[in-house]
């Protein structure tokens, strides 16, 4: 089921200054991940995948997901340590039609004559949450108060 | 009530869907093989109806079509074919309705373009779109449509509308509809491409940024020449000289679909073109079969024969490079066929096996019953048929390393074995 991404999350992933990232399992169970800067989001808050390589493992990874209903992750990193993990099933690979041509030539304009397309892949976003750090160790603390180190907890004059 | 699903009129079985297993059993039983690709096989084998409100969906300023010959569609142009979600071509046009089980349903579902069996929604599809060329003329006034035909990804060239081997009675390939009528274009402007249209169209299409990533040249076999198929060969290379004219590297990706051509032959179209691939259909994996199905082709180059160019052509063109192809289905026609589909999987498996170990590529086209062949009464197999024979040939290409790129879902999208290759 598809969800609307929080606002932090949208701008995460619009931004050109955030590292972006896809983990995707291929047909071996092997986890794959690589550096995507052509990942983003659409106004109607599908993410959208601009795969340039038409052999690459994340491609065929992609494939597999859609043919199986497999989840991929997409994660995004700030300068600052800002972190979101989105997850969802690929729903389409557009690999042609008017759509397509835009993009290929969008492609062009920005990485140059030499760059291809073969895929504008959809990914409706299914799940979320904010991967920073001291999100993730706040979030930890009310989940797991007890899943920690005890020295944490000792008493200062005994540390 | 007259069924609008069946134009034709085709006596079909009311009790076909109980005589063999359904698309979601045959998903379930083959969990491993894409069900996009099952589905593009049960398509194409039993073919598809438009609803009214599928057709409402059509912009002909958008979408690549074809006039219907059917009262049903009321003249109005059907799509040429359609689009999965993962990008596979459903190669399927309404001819293929003439089949004895009833054909899957095109309709609109919640806004979206859907495919349907029994009111049960399959999976999304969506129209091809046409090429901008096919608006444009030749300036001796030839539509270039009519030059070129396009896929989602590739174009091709028609070379002969002329099968030569129509020409002698009963020996066209049987399962051919399109040989038959080809014998009215003999002679005419018609009979074969025209250099200075192909030229021209050439031009235009460069020009679309990111439509198309290959070309295939194909045609009726030409037996005339200096030796058997020298003007077949003659052909093809100056076509793809005149298409070559167009790019500035000298290779570019290109395929022939031919006869099988001779060494000599085959180096002629390697060394004085810029070709890249080669494809020489043996259609039926048994030699008697074969010389029952294609008389024509057995009578000029006998089925070992055929097998020794297909070797010649890979040392030339290198592996990867070069395959074949059967029209799945015809090896168990009757009153000449296996008499099993197991028996047919079997002969099959262990030629795709000899071809594969001397590094020729594996392909299928699920048979259409076309109206005008010779076996236009005859039935196609069983789904879990054609998901053996997809899953055999894959596994045999991946086990001899045999890249699949040439024919891929891109370059043709005609061949489930090939299609599946994308993982």
């Amino acid at each position: 089921m598809a969800i609307v991404l929080t606002k932090k999350a949208a701008a995460a992933l619009r931004s050109p200054e955030t590292v972006k990232l896809i983990a995707t399992v291929g047909k071996e169970g092997e986890p794959h991940v690589a550096v995507k800067d052509t990942l983003t989001l659409l106004p109607d808050g599908t993410i959208a995948f601009y795969e340039l390589i038409e052999t690459s493992k994340t491609q065929k990874n992609l494939v597999y997901s859609l043919w199986f209903s497999k989840r991929v992750s997409v994660l995004t990193v700030a300068r600052d340590g800002e972190s979101h993990l989105i997850k969802g099933v690929p729903y389409r690979a557009v690999t042609a039609g008017g759509a397509f041509l835009e993009a290929y030539e969008d492609v062009q304009k920005r990485y140059g004559p030499d760059a291809d397309l073969s895929a504008i892949w959809l990914i409706p976003p299914e799940w979320e949450r904010e991967n920073t750090l001291a999100v993730r160790r706040a979030e930890e603390e009310i989940a797991h108060p007890y899943e920690i180190h005890m020295d944490r907890i000792a008493k200062e004059a005994l540390r | 009530m007259a069924d609008k699903t069946n134009p034709r009129k085709i006596e079909r079985d009311p009790n076909w869907r109980k005589k063999e297993e359904s698309f979601a059993e045959i998903t379930k039983k083959y969990e491993t093989v894409s069900p996009f690709i099952i589905a593009q096989i049960d398509v194409q084998r039993r073919g598809v109806f438009y609803t009214d409100a599928a057709l409402d969906r059509v912009d002909p300023s958008i979408h690549q079509i074809s006039k219907s010959a059917f009262a049903v569609y009321e003249g109005r142009g059907v799509p040429t074919s359609l689009l999965l979600r993962d990008g596979t071509s459903i190669i399927v046009s309404e001819t293929s309705t003439q089949t004895p089980r009833d054909p899957y349903t095109v309709d609109v579902v919640d806004g979206k373009l859907m495919l349907t069996d029994e009111d049960r929604v399959v999976e999304e599809v969506f129209f091809w779109e046409k090429p901008k060329f096919f608006e444009k003329t030749t300036s001796r006034g030839t539509p270039m449509c009519e030059v070129l035909d396009a896929r989602p990804q590739r174009f091709s060239v028609a070379m002969s509308n002329y099968c030569h081997f129509w020409t002698k009675p009963g020996h066209g390939c049987k399962y051919c509809g399109i040989g038959a009528g080809g014998v009215k274009f003999k002679g005419t402007d018609e009979e074969r491409v025209h250099l200075g249209d192909l030229r021209e169209t050439m031009r235009e299409l460069v020009k679309e940024k990111g439509r198309f990533v290959g070309v295939i040249l194909t045609g009726g076999s030409i037996i005339s020449g200096s030796e058997p198929f020298e003007d077949e060969l003659n052909g093809y290379i100056d076509a793809l000289k005149a298409l070559g004219e167009v790019f500035e590297t000298r290779r570019f990706p290109s395929q022939v679909n031919s006869t099988a051509f001779t060494r000599r032959q085959l180096e002629r179209l390697y060394n004085e073109t810029g070709i890249t691939c080669y494809t020489t259909d043996l259609e039926v994996f048994h030699e008697a079969i074969y010389e029952w199905v294609c008389p024509g082709k057995a009578a000029s180059i006998p089925y070992g024969e055929w097998k020794r160019r297909l070797y010649a052509a890979v040392e030339i063109f290198g592996k990867g490079q070069v395959n074949t192809g059967i029209v799945s289905g015809v090896e168990l026609a009757e009153p000449n066929g296996f008499k099993s589909e197991d028996e047919a999987l079997r002969v099959d498996l262990e030629e795709a096996e000899d071809l594969a170990s001397h590094g020729v590529g594996l392909k299928h086209d699920v048979w259409h019953v076309v109206p005008g062949s010779i076996f236009w009464n005859r039935t196609t197999p069983s789904l879990d048929y054609y998901v053996r024979l997809t899953k055999g040939f894959y596994d045999i290409m991946q086990k001899y390393g045999i890249p699949s790129h040439m024919d891929s879902y891109r370059k043709c999208g005609m061949h489930p074995n090939v299609n599946h290759d994308r993982i």
